[in-house]
């Protein structure tokens, strides 16, 4: 059956009215409402083949007045009361389509409280709510919520036999209850809203119809108590998110999330009437849960781009939400607020509160915004399980299509492509490594370590950098042309340099650890043209120290134990006065740690990678630590460098030689300089936390 | 929010039954049925023919090949299932903690429905 829109909008109108009127007539709800609903659906059939009646309502009242009399008198029992409804049988004409009937108005807000009476559950409050007073058929309403048409029938009828042994009259409820009520009857509202928002995707399309019903009613309740801020800010909360409609779902039909949404396809008008109704109430009104809640979807609205929402203003609004409603799933917002405002860690730090939390009936969601913080902090591995966890618990299939797209991305970033070339530099021939797209950031390793120590840090920053990571000269597989002699910082610098020059357009991050720290300096005083930014983590500038006397006669008694007794002795000599914890060696087996993934156990390249680092450490001791160990930086160039430099130490390496030198140049630059998570080798140990850190400091 | 209810059993339990018994099996079911009915709770409910009336196929080969049923006797079949449309997991459990199977050294399993409404995250 095909109702012109038109008919059927009148239709929806009048059904409370006339079954106000007809319930305050002869009581017995029940039963008025199965008429009315026959007088609905004979209008239905009929206006549009007929043409309109003259006085719709009253046509209405005089179908749904029989219906009731046909229904008595068929019941023998009924009978002495069939006589008395005949009597009062309304004349068609009675009612005026012009007259002022006051008592419609306050009908539907009293079938409203009716339907939500709190005997019900509520989705039989949903259900008799859409036929009674949205004026629905049982079939539009059962294919709305996917059931067949006797099981909604039943769960009317039944909802409309507890009303009645609850003794429930048509009458307003006593002032004492009123807020209650009302509060149950915009619980409703919001949850027939959602039935449809939600569905607005896939197969169930038709369900959305349900939004629009909602907004309807809402509407309906607001016109009848505009005094109330409530019902304004629930009116304002479904304009504002349904203004979002056409943009959650994408071309393929897979849930766009709020930060990638094409806002253009937002709906202005939606938009501005939503703000405006919120923005009024709060002016006027003690602000409630669902104001807040419009007060939020207002802010998001007015965020052009992504980055232009005002996250602090949102977090305060989800704390004074919390205050008025505490409930978990504010908890959760809450927590992805915090995050944008002060980083993911303090938002996985709220979600901890959640865990176990008996209230949260859907764990799938406090997984879900996990895997999205631990995803923004860098830890994939953790952020992996997360979503997993998440696709798992959720009933939602395009949630867990989101979900699973999801995971989809984080597999392929981890086997994201890695291009390896070879550059012929004056004197050696350097092994390189491309990896992702975006701006060029160059990684330089220093001591042991190679290209491949590095893949872990490097893959972390592939999806927003082409990051560059290689051989130093003489170490691993950039053979150097001749015999190996003593190494020079700038000569290093200088193969940087070549490397940039091979593989970027402009100037490039830098990114340095250790000796490589040393070695991103010099390019940065040398080569300033070619360096955007640099970030220098703990280079050891032994020169700088207090102690550099010190430093030096370690250097020369290193160069005669590697003279006299070869890598071991000198190693020893190192090893002894640099006195760190979480020295080379153990950095790498924290590296690996991280790394190697379930079981622990390393990998064949792993463990090919230690044997290279094995190999590099006869040229580190015996070529480089003399050279790199005595360079002093040009500090003059590096301060009035146009290069931003930032000078890095690790948050547990304090005391340590290369921890010093580096507040010690931070010092000479007059920039205090940056802690980073873990130790001298926090890059490898802690590597999503410090590549997180790394991509901040080149935003700023 | 949508239920399925799976009744496993041991195939021809029923026979052994006593009159009595049987009579009591029946009842309760059709109790439970009357009741989620006029609550409207029921979606849908069947009951599954014997596991010998079973055709069975896998792939053979590169191709889809079809067995009749097991022969050997089951311990343990899927007897039937039905969906119910209620309030909570609680009340669906609740339901399926009556079936009268599961008095007769049967078990059911409740397991949500997957639907297609979903939020953007």
């Amino acid at each position: 059956m095909t109702v012109p829109v038109a008919v059927e909008d009148l239709l929806r109108e009048l059904a409370p009215q006339v079954l106000g009127t007809l319930v305050r007539r002869h009581g017995a709800f029940d039963a008025c409402e199965d008429a009315v609903q026959e007088a609905l659906l004979a209008a239905a059939v009929q206006w549009p083949e007929e043409g309109l009646p003259e006085n719709a309502r009253g046509w209405l009242l005089t179908v749904a007045t029989r219906r009731l009399t046909d229904q008595w008198r068929s019941e023998r029992a009924r009978r002495d009361r069939e006589a008395a409804v005949a009597l009062r049988e309304v004349p068609a004409g009675e009612d005026g389509p012009g007259e002022d009937r006051p008592g419609d108005r306050d009908d539907t807000l009293t079938l409203l409280f009716l339907c939500c009476h709190p005997a019900l559950t509520a989705s039989s409050q949903v259900a008799l709510t859409l036929r009674a007073v949205g004026g629905l058929t049982t079939a539009q309403i059962a294919r709305a919520f996917l059931v067949p048409e006797a099981t909604m029938a039943q769960r009317i009828s039944r909802a409309k036999q507890r009303i009645k042994s609850a003794g429930a009259r048509f009458a307003p409820p006593p002032p004492a209850e009123r807020d209650e009520r009302l509060r149950a009857v915009l619980q409703v509202l919001y949850l027939i809203f959602n039935e449809g928002y939600t569905a607005s995707s896939g197969p169930d399309l038709q369900r959305a119809d349900l939004t629009a019903e909602a907004i309807r009613l809402a509407r309906a309740v607001h016109g009848l108590l505009p005094g109330d801020g409530e019902v304004t800010g629930l009116l304002a909360l479904m304009l504002l998110t349904d203004a979002r409609r056409p943009a959650r779902t994408g071309a393929d039909g897979l849930l766009v999330p709020l930060s990638e949404q094409d806002r253009t396809r937002w709906d202005a008008a939606s938009i501005a009437e939503g703000t405006g109704l919120i923005t009024d109430a709060l002016t006027w009104s003690p602000p409630g849960p669902y104001q807040v809640q419009a007060a939020i979807a207002a802010v998001h609205a007015e965020a052009a781009r992504p980055g232009d929402t005002d996250w602090p203003q949102i977090l305060a609004l989800y704390r004074l939400l919390s205050h008025l409603a505490p409930n978990p799933m504010i908890t959760l917002n809450e927590a992805v607020a915090l995050a944008m405002v002060h980083g993911p860690r303090a938002g996985l730090g709220l979600l901890k509160t959640l865990e176990g939390d008996e209230r949260l009936s859907e764990h799938h969601r406090l997984a879900a915004v996990r895997a999205h913080l631990l995803e923004q902090a860098g830890d994939t591995a953790a952020a992996r399980d997360a979503y997993r966890e998440a696709a798992r618990g959720t009933t939602s299939l395009p949630e867990q299509r989101y979900l699973e797209a999801r995971i989809a991305r984080l597999d392929g970033e981890d086997t994201m492509e890695t291009t390896t070339r070879t550059l012929d530099v004056p004197g050696a021939s350097l092994h390189y490594e491309v990896r992702g797209s975006g701006p060029v950031l160059l990684l330089i390793c220093g001591g042991i370590y190679d290209a491949a120590g590095y893949a872990g840090l490097a893959g972390l920053l592939a999806d927003r950098y082409t990051v560059v990571t290689y051989d130093r000269r003489g170490n691993s597989r950039s053979p150097l042309a001749g015999p190996p002699g003593q190494q020079d910082v700038a000569v290093h610098a200088d193969d940087a340099s070549r490397l940039l020059g091979e593989v970027a357009d402009g100037p490039a991050f830098v990114f340095g650890n250790s000796s490589g720290a040393q070695i991103a300096l010099d390019l940065a005083a040398r080569h300033p043209e070619q360096v955007r930014a640099v970030v220098a983590h703990e280079p050891p500038l032994l020169g700088l120290l207090p102690d550099a006397d010190h430093w030096e006669t370690v250097i020369s008694d290193v160069e005669r134990a590697y003279q006299e007794g070869g890598v071991g002795p000198a190693m020893g000599v190192f090893g002894a006065a640099m006195g760190m914890a979480g020295g080379e060696g153990e950095a790498e087996e924290a590296g690996v740690a991280h790394e190697a993934g379930e079981g622990g156990r390393p990998s064949p390249e792993m463990l090919e990678m230690f044997a290279r680092f094995e190999k590099n450490t006869d040229f580190f001791i015996g070529y480089e630590v003399p050279g790199f160990g005595r360079h002093v930086p040009d500090v003059e160039a590096l301060r009035g460098s146009p290069v931003a430099i930032t000078v890095a130490v690790g948050e547990r390496s304090a005391g340590e030689p290369p921890h010093r030198a580096g507040l010690a140049l931070a010092e000479r630059l007059g920039k205090p300089a940056e802690t980073y998570p873990g130790d001298h080798g926090g890059f490898g140990a802690e590597a999503p936390a410090f590549a997180a850190g790394l991509a901040k400091a080149f935003v700023s | 929010m949508k239920y399925m209810l799976l009744i496993f059993n041991r195939p021809g339990f029923v026979e052994e039954l006593t009159e009595q018994e049987r009579q009591e099996l029946f009842g309760e079911v059709g109790e439970i049925m009357k009741e989620i009915t006029e609550r409207g709770e029921l979606v849908v409910t069947e009951a599954l023919a014997d596991p010998s009336t079973t055709r069975v196929v896998r792939r053979k080969d590169g191709l889809p090949a079809v067995t009749d049923g097991p022969f050997v006797e089951a311990k343990e079949h899927l007897a039937g299932y039905l969906t119910v449309d209620c309030d909570s997991l609680e009340r669906a459990v609740e339901i399926a903690s009556r079936w009268p199977d599961v008095r007769f050294g049967g078990r059911m399993e409740v397991r949500p429905v997957m639907h297609h409404a979903g939020s953007e995250m």
